[in-house]
């Protein structure tokens, strides 16, 4: 079964993707590094722009969904639902 | 009220009563939060958007700073352009505990993009080794002896400032 989720970009302008926000049909249950490696897909070099130089996503972002830090989840392994709402924003932010 | 000093880079909106008669917003049901507390349970939704746009949104949220039902706010006087963010950032403050009801003041002002920032977590960001100072410090080009002061500083800043964690929280000057 399929899920609709929204990606927002905020504040970010260094990530050359098409669109800073994007609503996308995934797979149920796919996990925020799924939900990366799809953006790759379509956004070639994404994936590189947000990681660190050991391929790990960078601490320069912080990754959100329905407003919680994935951090306080399961990190990249944190499931995606329908209707999920998921926000990058640069770490830098808030500071 | 909206506080707009030309010295600070932050704008704030906070209670007149916080300016002119020592009510200190940083509470939970009107009690203080001690060092321990404001690290545990002190947050703030971050919002993006242009100058402009903050501008309007503070407007807006200063009743309901004024009426208590959002603590405080803050945000970019301009663009960080070292940081290359390319939205000003505000920050709407409050207790974890009042997170979702401030949200729901924030939605009715047509607020859609969540992300909840403890404050714990700047804190750690402009600690030796956080993406804040570093990146301050790599954007100024500071000698290694320099940086070396400069991480020494922010330790010992944070240290002092938390040292007794039962003590009540008195805030950081902006």
């Amino acid at each position: 079964m399929n899920i609709t989720v929204t990606l927002n970009l905020l504040g970010i302008p260094l990530l050359d993707v098409k669109q800073s926000r994007m609503t996308l049909t995934v797979e149920e249950k796919m996990t925020m590094a799924d939900l990366i490696d799809l953006i790759d897909q379509r956004n070639p070099g994404f994936k590189q722009v947000i990681s660190d130089e050991d391929g790990n996503i960078s601490k320069q972002f912080v990754f959100f969904i329905n407003g919680r830090n994935i951090s306080y989840m399961k990190g990249m392994n944190s499931e995606l639902s329908q209707d999920d709402v998921v926000n990058v924003i640069p770490a830098i932010a808030g500071g | 009220m909206i506080v707009d000093r030309p010295g600070s880079h932050f704008i704030f909106v906070v209670p007149f009563d916080h300016v002119h008669r020592g009510y200190n917003y940083i509470n939970l049901n009107g009690i203080p939060l001690t060092n321990k507390e404001y690290l545990e349970c002190w947050g703030k939704w971050l919002v993006f958007g242009q100058r402009d746009e903050m501008e309007e949104l503070a407007r807006k949220l200063d009743l309901f700073v004024e009426n208590r039902k959002v603590p405080a706010v803050k945000y970019d006087r301009k663009l960080i352009t070292e940081f290359q963010l390319n939205r000003c950032v505000m920050c709407v403050y409050c207790h974890t505990e009042s997170r979702e009801d401030v949200w729901t003041v924030l939605s009715s002002l047509n607020l859609k993009d969540k992300a909840w920032m403890f404050e714990r977590e700047t804190m750690e960001k402009w600690l030796p080794g956080g993406v804040n100072l570093e990146k301050w410090i790599s954007g100024r080009n500071l000698g290694s002896q320099q940086a070396k002061l400069v991480r020494k500083s922010a330790q010992e800043k944070f240290r002092e400032l938390f040292k007794d964690e039962n003590a009540i929280f008195t805030g950081i000057v902006q």
